[in-house]
């Protein structure tokens, strides 16, 4: 029996799927590009930015406590028992994606931009947090309450920015 | 890395931490080497581009908008940076008349060692430029041809051609 041979696309598919994706770089080049890299301006960043920061701090840290002792107190807490409003929660997060996208694409100057970059990453670290817990507690009104906070927090701090005079 | 570590890496990153495009450059420096070294076809080349690339990707961060994954848009500029540098060699190349050229992975600067099987990253190295910048973009990097047509400069008939070139060279190199 004789059989057909493959045509050549079917012929390299297996060369092809043993090809390797990645090759580490035979050394290090990371301190040849850290030399090349420009330095990002630095100038000092707006006081009203440092008080917002302050508050984004100060309210994760609030809501940390908040839920921590929700979790680990025997003693009864005070804590909203509407149903959690997951539509809402959606929308809330889907006006600060549009929001944010909007301030990448504005003339802001690029310090301003750095500590509006920096502040989201505290913001979005307590909405990631807070969303991990409400996913491992789906039906806690105190873990939906705190990720509402935090997404109202993103959205007011992109308002504020929105507002920043552009250069 | 986790997704959800990436994402604040490339957000303090995108903020001017150097620390975290540290931390980006590990976790994606073997494959943006891996597709400069295909289509370079030399490994002090693909140092280079290496190079550019994640000092281009410093530059541009600010200006990511995380509309598409991280990695996506590393290999896309990657992609870019690479083709910028050859374009002129390659437009050439890749608009030459397409003839069967087995000769090409004939010669004897390109012959492997008796005995040893060659594989298929040896082979590739071996094929004319343009026919590996196709192969390369499309069947390892999943690029369409009309993609590749807009990278490159070239007609989207013209990088079927190439591929199909590159595949025959590549079969006869490798099926000895």
């Amino acid at each position: 029996m004789t059989g057909q041979r493959p045509d050549d696309e079917t012929f390299l598919r297996s060369h092809l799927a043993d090809l390797p994706r990645s090759i580490d770089p035979p050394r290090d080049l990371w301190p040849a590009i850290e030399g090349r890299l420009a330095p990002r301006a630095r100038a000092r960043p707006r006081i009203a930015l440092y008080r917002l920061a302050a508050a984004i701090a100060l309210v994760a840290l609030s809501s940390a406590v908040t839920w921590y002792v929700a979790r680990r107190s025997d003693a009864p807490v005070a804590v909203a028992t509407a149903p959690v409003d997951r539509a809402g929660l959606a929308r809330l997060a889907r006006a600060g994606d549009i929001m944010e996208q909007g301030l990448g694409s504005s003339s802001l100057a690029p310090a301003t931009r750095a500590v509006l970059a920096r502040n989201l990453v505290v913001i979005d670290s307590a909405i990631a947090e807070c969303q991990r817990a409400l996913d491992a507690d789906p039906g806690s009104p105190v873990l939906a309450g705190l990720l509402r906070a935090a997404h109202r927090q993103r959205v007011e701090f992109l308002q504020q920015a929105a507002r920043l005079p552009r250069s | 890395m986790d997704p959800d570590a990436l994402s604040l890496e490339v957000r303090r990153a995108q903020a001017g931490d150097a620390d975290a495009f540290a931390a980006l450059y590990r976790a994606h420096a073997g494959r943006v080497y891996a597709m400069c070294l295909r289509l370079e076809g030399d490994p002090a080349a693909a140092e280079e581009r290496t190079q550019d690339v994640f000092v281009r990707a410093w530059d541009r961060l600010p200006g990511f908008r995380h509309e598409s994954a991280f990695s996506t848009w590393l290999h896309r500029l990657a992609v870019n940076v690479v083709l910028a540098h050859r374009r002129a060699t390659w437009r050439r190349d890749l608009r030459v008349a397409v003839v069967e050229e087995p000769e090409l992975l004939e010669s004897p600067r390109a012959a492997p060692d008796p005995g040893t099987r060659m594989d298929l990253d040896a082979a590739m190295i071996r094929l004319p430029p343009g026919a590996r910048a196709v192969f390369v973009l499309h069947d390892i990097e999943g690029y369409g041809h009309a993609e590749i047509a807009e990278m490159t400069g070239i007609a989207e008939g013209t990088s079927k051609a190439q591929l199909f070139r590159a595949r025959r060279l590549l079969r006869r190199a490798l099926d000895r």
